[in-house]
């Protein structure tokens, strides 16, 4: 029983890390026509930010959240103009935004070098202690991440569904000629969702800079899984994004519990394929689906 | 009044508006009549600046439509009931309402206006949290009207309303346009069904091969041996 538990919790824990890494990369495709591979290096700079601030700034680590979310959301925006401006279509910002990626990593490289960077501990209380309930033990971090991730996707989701930015942007999307004469600034609109969606990259980074040991390739290895969550969980919608990364976060932590932890990873990515070929639209509907002429 | 003088529009190399002129003065009915492929649905998306004009202006009230991008023309006071209706037909009978209401200038009345709509199709009331792509053809129809009202416009542009509907929803439909002009609107009204659009209509134009080929009062259009004969069929 307490193993079932503990891999719940688990489960759960990395349910957040992976809903509110993909939340944000969720909106762009679903909303604004982007596919912002960049959105991998806005979280992993974010990451190394808190790491400065923390490592060398002696900065809380958590605190650094009032820089990284600022910056995620500046970045976002500045893309954003870019993709309006020149108007780059959904598999030009696929392009674009890989060489961003590969231009972050050479950056981000010159600046850090590729040896491990780790908050030390003994100023990283999050990620040395643990949240106790009962028989399951969670990392303090993580379930502060997963809190985190509860709040920014509820709040996307409520932003979308109930303010007039949310109307417009999902009218837009539906309708775009009908939803301009009613007054509609999609400009304007997408560089709120843009921002919004910047804002939990870096979110993500400072989570991250907390929880790994950073190098300029670390990013790496979590795009997969994350277009995984992002591609399951229907497009822009918040909720599809967590119910699909609790299935995969689930399906890790059991691999890891009862199986092989080196397995878990392509487990999560098995399951990607398998439920991809029975319904290729995601577990989850995307939230609009774009106007057919 | 709404003014279109001199207007052209062109798709590409073809000329599909030749130096069109016409006027929508506030609270009446204006007819816009005219057989298929003559370019009235191109004229009222040129009107509504959903397409480039290639020669001439449309002004509302003195303001000069082409000046302003295209989210903000509905502030000014131009709504349009497009041809097909053109719903938001994933979000909710409410939600498009509240769509209609976007602009700075009708979105603080939006709920007294919704009140006002809902009041005048208690249909859409009922089905407030339906999604409108699952409403009838009729109810549809109502919601684009009441989506354009929704924007408390000075003049509406409507694309054939009663396309697609009963004979009795298609007479309801004329009864509430008519209506609309009480509350000061100017309607330019597109459509076939020329026999019912004289009998609410104060003046129209007729435009044929992408020029306006004939206008007059009701009266003097209702006279006219070329209407009676290729409209009306008398």
């Amino acid at each position: 029983m307490t193993v079932l538990l503990q891999t719940l919790a688990t489960g759960v824990a990395l349910a957040g890390l992976y809903s509110i890494f993909a939340i944000g990369l969720s909106l762009g495709w679903g909303l604004l026509h982007t596919i912002n591979f960049a959105h991998f290096s806005f979280v992993l700079l974010s990451a190394y930010v808190t790491y400065e601030l923390s490592a060398t700034g002696g900065w809380d680590p958590l605190t650094t959240i009032v820089v990284t979310v600022p910056l995620g959301a500046l970045l976002g925006l500045g893309l954003q103009l870019f993709v309006t401006t020149f108007k780059i279509d959904v598999f030009g910002t696929l392009i674009v935004t890989f060489g961003l990626f590969l231009m972050f990593e050479a950056g981000m490289a010159m600046q850090w070098s590729a040896d491990l960077r780790r908050i030390p501990a003994e100023l990283n209380p999050y990620f040395t202690s643990a949240l106790v309930i009962g028989p399951i033990r969670v990392s303090m971090l993580l379930a502060i991440s997963t809190v985190m991730a509860l709040v920014t996707c509820l709040g996307v989701w409520w932003l979308l569904q109930h303010t007039a930015t949310g109307r417009g942007i999902r009218a837009f999307v539906q309708e775009p000629e009908m939803a301009a004469a009613f007054g509609v600034n999609y400009r304007s609109l997408a560089l709120v969702i843009a921002g919004i969606g910047g804002a939990t990259a870096g979110l993500t980074g400072t989570v991250l800079g907390m929880y790994l040991s950073l190098t300029p390739t670390i990013i790496e290895v979590w795009i997969a899984v994350v277009f995984a969550v992002v591609l399951l969980g229907g497009l822009a919608n918040p909720i599809g994004v967590m119910g699909s990364a609790f299935v995969i976060g689930m399906v890790e932590s059991v691999t890891r519990q009862f199986a092989d932890p080196a397995l878990a990873r392509l487990a999560a990515l098995v399951v990607l394929i398998i439920a991809l070929v029975f319904r290729p639209e995601g577990l989850f509907k995307r939230l609009v689906e774009e106007a057919r002429e | 009044m709404l003014e279109i003088d001199g207007l052209g529009a062109a798709y590409g190399e073809a000329v599909v508006l030749r130096d069109v002129s016409l006027s929508v003065p506030a609270g009446r009915i204006t007819a816009l009549l005219g057989p298929n492929g003559a370019g009235k649905t191109t004229l009222v998306k040129a009107i509504a600046r959903l397409i480039p004009i290639s020669a001439g202006s449309v002004t509302l009230d003195g303001q000069d439509l082409q000046e302003l991008p295209i989210h903000r023309v509905v502030e000014v006071g131009l709504a349009v009931v497009p041809e097909g209706r053109r719903l938001f037909t994933q979000m909710t009978v409410e939600e498009n309402l509240q769509l209609g209401a976007f602009s700075k200038a009708s979105r603080p009345q939006a709920k007294t206006t919704m009140d006002l709509v809902y009041d005048r199709f208690p249909r859409l009331k009922e089905r407030s949290a339906q999604k409108a792509g699952t409403l009838s053809g009729g109810e549809q129809q109502m919601l684009a009207l009441g989506r354009g009202l929704m924007a408390k416009p000075h003049y509406l542009l409507m694309d054939e309303p009663s396309l697609g509907l009963s004979p009795l929803l298609t007479t309801q439909m004329f009864e509430l346009i008519s209506s609309i002009t009480e509350l000061g609107v100017g309607v330019l009204l597109v459509e076939q069904n020329v026999a019912k659009t004289l009998e609410i209509a104060d003046h129209g134009y007729v435009l044929e091969q992408g020029s306006i080929v004939q206008s007059g009062d009701r009266e003097e259009l209702l006279g006219s041996e070329r209407i009676r004969e290729a409209y009306l069929a008398l």
